[in-house]
């Protein structure tokens, strides 16, 4: 897969197990939104039950992974009456292709959803490709 | 939480809408059983607008526009009270209506999506914004006036306390 300098991707899931830092450790991935701005993208994962403290999000050359922890949303001594919430930590890692300025990224975490904004970098441009 | 149901989150899960991930892996028998189990388990805070067969059947084939039952809810029981928890990411509190008729609780609302200029692309769109309603069945014991919600990180708690039993009153002979 040829990799144009020019061409921003950030592709859809790419979540894998391997970068999995806890094999006992129980993830799901986090459902989100991806919005292009003029100047940069926009990402949101949903992660209800996270909180500010409990998110990580880091960037290592192009990969951007984000973590979101959850604390236990009950008390222990209580009896389930009903169970639909699947109450584990959220993980999702992004591929990020060139042309974004990963290490501008801005992250902020409101009513359960975190909000990223990637800038595109000065050389963004997206790239056409005419059909001959 | 078995392993092979993270397995089946990750290896199929991805970019599809979140209600795949509460499938289980295993039998359809195993799964009917175990969805039975779950759906008569319950005599109290039956949802009403689904009987337990058509939610059968909309978890088995998931919706490509979400959710079928938005949103996800627990409901556990704590000496005193009740308390229903619900995920509700990105809904701020005046999105959020808690309405309480009869011995019907109704949550309904809609999550907005604002504060982008125009000219804004939807590259990937996974999270379920459609308006929402849904409602339970309470049980007797509730006291309906004393009930209290607090939304928080995307987390809604609904605390359903249960009425006050009436203490025996000893009577001192005079």
């Amino acid at each position: 897969m040829a990799k144009k300098n020019e061409v921003a991707l950030i592709r859809r899931g790419e979540t894998a197990l391997v970068r999995r830092a806890d094999p006992k450790e129980e993830l799901i991935t986090a459902v989100c939104d991806i919005f292009e701005m003029p100047d940069a993208f926009v990402v949101k994962l949903d992660m209800p039950g996270s909180s500010k403290e409990g998110v990580s999000v880091t960037v290592e050359s192009d990969i951007l992974t984000v973590r979101g922890m959850v604390k236990s949303l009950h008390r222990e001594t209580v009896s389930m009456l009903m169970r639909e919430i699947v109450a584990l930590s959220y993980y999702r890692v992004f591929n990020l292709g060139k042309g974004l300025n990963a290490d501008r990224t801005q992250a902020e975490f409101e009513d359960g959803v975190l909000t990223l904004t990637i800038p595109k970098a000065d050389n963004y441009k997206e790239r056409r490709i005419s059909i001959s | 939480m078995t392993s092979s149901l993270v397995f089946r989150v990750f290896g199929t899960n991805v970019g599809l809408p979140k209600t795949q991930s509460h499938i289980k892996t295993g039998t359809i028998e195993e799964y009917l059983e175990d969805r039975m189990f779950i759906r008569f388990a319950q005599p109290v805070f039956r949802t009403e607008t689904k009987s337990p067969v058509e939610s059968m059947i909309d978890d088995m084939f998931p919706s490509p526009f979400g959710r079928s039952s938005f949103p996800a809810v627990d409901v556990v029981e704590i000496e005193a009270e009740f308390e229903l928890v619900a995920e509700m990411p990105g809904l701020k509190k005046e999105d959020v209506k808690i309405s309480v008729e009869d011995r019907t609780l109704t949550l309904s609302g809609e999550r907005k999506h604002s504060g982008f200029p125009d000219g804004t692309k939807i590259i990937l769109h996974e999270t379920q914004t459609h308006p929402f309603n849904r409602s339970f069945e309470l049980p007797e014991e509730i006291d309906t006036n004393r009930i209290a919600a607090e939304l928080k990180d995307g987390i809604l708690r609904i605390r359903l306390p249960k009425v006050e039993k009436v203490k025996p009153q000893e009577i001192r002979i005079s």
